[in-house]
């Protein structure tokens, strides 16, 4: 029951795929058409709340527990209720003017400048564990520092060869190495996806245990 | 469902603020580059609640609201409520004794995935990839032999092999004079990650210009 | 002393560095120096590949994106759209990331509203949902019912005149895909490419994965390829609308010799104390 219905369940949703992948059978393509599909649309989308349960869950106990910096735990429910009242029970909608302002004043400008954060990251890395050591990694490098300057209009206008140099890196050596792991990674996808199917795999059956 | 309408006049008034809030939730955010501050953790916070929220609402809106309102209620396809009641049963993964409970909508959606990837969806990109790596050696070009995309292709499918090499086939089977096919094949895709370092550079330092565009022109107006 | 002044140079403070960064970029921003764009023969084949389409072709805009991408994919989505309206070709617009299509509403609806597109009429947009793969298999034989017949504000699909033709995946006539990483181009070749419902994909990607998209535009999976803020200047500059991109390039050209630069002096001052130590 906990493990063999979870197991057969995974091996009749993906037969049924394979089959309506690659052979003509009118009933089973248009019940994965018509039935398989949305359901996982479906599924997924009543699952979606599970990270934010377990934010709420985190969180509330931190307040709860009183545990270090559990102030900060307050900003994060507020937000998040303030957002979720706007969105799903003001307004119905994201495209709800109230609901709008909360994002684009507070959503959109936190996250980019969150990750903006990394540009300054980058710099510091750059300069103090970026080294050319080896043969390798003195090839690594230079390869970045030409793909830098002949990807940029200065770069030209410094010299011509940077970009004619930059372009024939991207296109001939690194299309040719990304051809190679994509090729690995493609043949190792289809390994998993079979033992996926037939249960050899069962990682993702771990939970509870 | 529909939802209370916010007077319009309340929105009229909060959204000139909407700009500078961006501004100063970016200097704040950003004052962790100087040190560790209550400033950057409220904003941090601020940030994760948010992204949540969104998540959840865009969801609602543009999900489960439509199923429950057009398909279930209004076009009566009852059978929507079980992979609804499915998608629920992950809710069960944080309660101790009945987490088994969640692997039932799990396993639905591996093994969904995997039958999807197990079709031409995968196979076809890989074969057009194996197909395109094949060039010929010797090439013409209006007759008359192009030396320079001759050795392009070469190298070109030199490098694949080298790298389908270096990752396929265990490392006993170079050694001695074979072993130099690995060091080349590691030079090579060295090269290739620093390529992929530099475009990643040029991703990073337009992450801050966006920002920078954001405060000064959009903002401030200065340009 | 030559070595004491390189150990000094090893060692600059992270905050210094975080203000050179910000200047570098800064400054060309406010003052551009306006270096003179060099197109990629890929680009130059991309617009002319929009432009090959007629008027009345209905083009599906992939607005995979986040507010994190907005210096590189803002000025190329804008671009595209405006492109598309110019030439006549109606646009839908769609999105697996939960900011994607919120921000298309914020990005690129402006621009086409200015332009005189009537939302409805002459674009769409989809709304954010989530299992891309579930829905784009499910569009393959009914677009409208993959995307639950409404739009990103709950209006109904079936009802707007933009979506007239469009029935499957297959009368789409072109993709352009805005890709920072998955869901994005890929998610749409294994969908609809490999299917064979459509053929025609564009890939708008970051530079982050200009490699990659390198590697599916080489091998034909992808029919056309505008990379990073790069190439997002010169669709600006091919479509005779300067915007943000072509502002930004000299910031970005700064911003890698200053990066090139402080690679240097690391590695020089490194070795330089090394040699030091090592002679002590």
């Amino acid at each position: 029951m906990r493990r063999t219905v979870p197991l057969t369940i995974s091996f009749v949703a993906g037969m049924i795929m394979v089959i309506d992948g690659w052979l003509k059978i009118g009933f089973i393509n248009n019940f994965a058409t018509r039935y398989l599909m949305p359901s996982v649309t479906i599924s997924v989308g009543w699952a979606a709340g599970l990270g934010a349960l377990n934010l709420i869950r985190l969180h509330s106990r931190n307040i709860a527990q009183k545990r270090l910096n559990y102030q900060y735990s307050f900003v994060l429910l507020g937000f998040f209720f303030l957002m979720l009242t706007c969105g799903v029970f003001l307004q119905g909608n994201t495209t709800a003017p109230f609901y709008q302002f909360f994002y684009s004043s507070f959503q959109v400008n936190l996250s980019a400048a969150v990750y903006s954060l990394n540009s300054f990251y980058l710099v510091s890395a750059c300069y103090r564990t970026f080294r050319a050591r080896s043969w390798e990694s003195t090839a690594l490098l230079v390869v970045a520092c030409f793909t830098m300057i002949g990807s940029v209009p200065m770069g030209a206008a410094m010299w011509g060869g940077f970009p004619v140099i930059q372009n024939w890196i991207v296109k001939v050596i690194n299309d040719a190495a990304i051809r190679g792991l994509s090729i690995g990674v493609t043949l190792g996808t289809l390994s998993q996806c079979v033992r996926n199917l037939v249960g050899i795999e069962r990682g993702h059956l771990q939970a509870g245990e | 469902m529909a939802g209370v309408q916010v007077p319009i006049g309340i929105v009229n008034a909060l959204n000139p603020l909407s700009p500078w809030i961006g501004v100063l939730v970016t200097l704040g955010v950003w004052s962790f580059l100087y040190k560790e501050n209550p400033v950057f953790r409220i904003c941090e916070h601020a940030y994760v609640g948010s992204a949540a929220a969104h998540t959840m609402v865009t969801t609602f809106a543009n999900n489960i609201k439509p199923g429950l309102v057009v398909d279930i209620a209004q076009n009566g396809e009852y059978w929507r409520i079980i992979p609804i009641l499915l998608g629920c049963m992950i809710y069960f993964q944080p309660f101790r004794g009945y987490t088994w409970v969640s692997r039932y909508p799990m396993s639905f959606w591996v093994g969904y995935n995997a039958g999807y990837n197990l079709t031409l969806r995968v196979a076809m990109p890989l074969l057009t990839e194996v197909r395109r790596t094949m060039l010929p050696i010797f090439v013409t070009n209006n007759g008359r032999f192009d030396l320079a995309t001759s050795i392009n292709n070469f190298i070109f499918t030199g490098v694949v092999t080298l790298t389908l090499a270096y990752f396929l086939f265990s490392m006993n089977v170079f050694k001695g004079r074979a072993g130099f096919m690995i060091r080349t094949a590691r030079l090579v895709l060295m090269a290739a990650f620093g390529a992929g370092f530099g475009t990643g550079i040029a991703n990073y330092v337009s992450l801050l210009i966006g920002r920078f565009d954001f405060i000064m022109s959009d903002v401030l107006k200065l340009f | 002393m030559n070595n004491s002044i390189w150990q000094k140079a090893a060692s600059i403070d992270n905050r210094i560095l975080y203000i050179i960064m910000a200047i570098v970029v800064a400054v060309p921003l406010m003052n551009p120096i306006g270096f003179p764009i060099v197109f990629q023969q890929e680009v130059l084949d991309t617009v002319e590949l929009i432009r090959s389409f007629p008027a009345g072709t209905i083009a599906y805009v992939g607005a995979e994106v986040a507010a994190t991408n907005a210096a590189e994919l803002r000025p190329m989505m804008i671009a595209i759209v405006q492109l598309m309206y110019e030439l006549g070709h109606k646009i839908v617009i769609g999105g697996f990331w939960a900011d994607g299509c919120s921000l298309a509403r914020l990005w690129a609806a402006p621009f086409l509203d200015e332009a005189g597109a009537v939302y409805g009429e002459d674009y769409v947009i989809l709304g954010y949902r989530p299992s891309s793969t579930s829905i784009l298999d499910q569009a393959r034989t009914n677009f409208i019912d993959a995307f639950s017949d409404r739009d990103i504000g709950g209006l109904k699909l079936s009802e707007m005149p933009v979506m007239k033709g469009l029935e499957k995946a297959s009368d789409l006539g072109y993709l352009a895909i805005m890709n920072p990483g998955s869901p994005g181009t890929a998610t749409y070749t294994t969908a609809w490419r490999a299917t064979g419902e459509v053929n025609v994909i564009i890939d708008c990607c970051t530079s982050g994965m200009y490699i990659s998209s390198g590697n599916n535009y080489q091998a034909g999976l992808t029919a056309g390829l505008i990379g990073g803020l790069n190439g997002a200047a010169q669709l600006e500059q091919l479509t005779n609308r300067p915007y943000k991109a072509i502002r930004s390039m000299d910031a970005q050209a700064l911003g890698h010799l200053a990066v090139i630069a402080l690679l240097i002096i690391g590695n020089i001052g490194y070795f330089q104390t090394k040699r030091e130590e090592e002679a002590k």
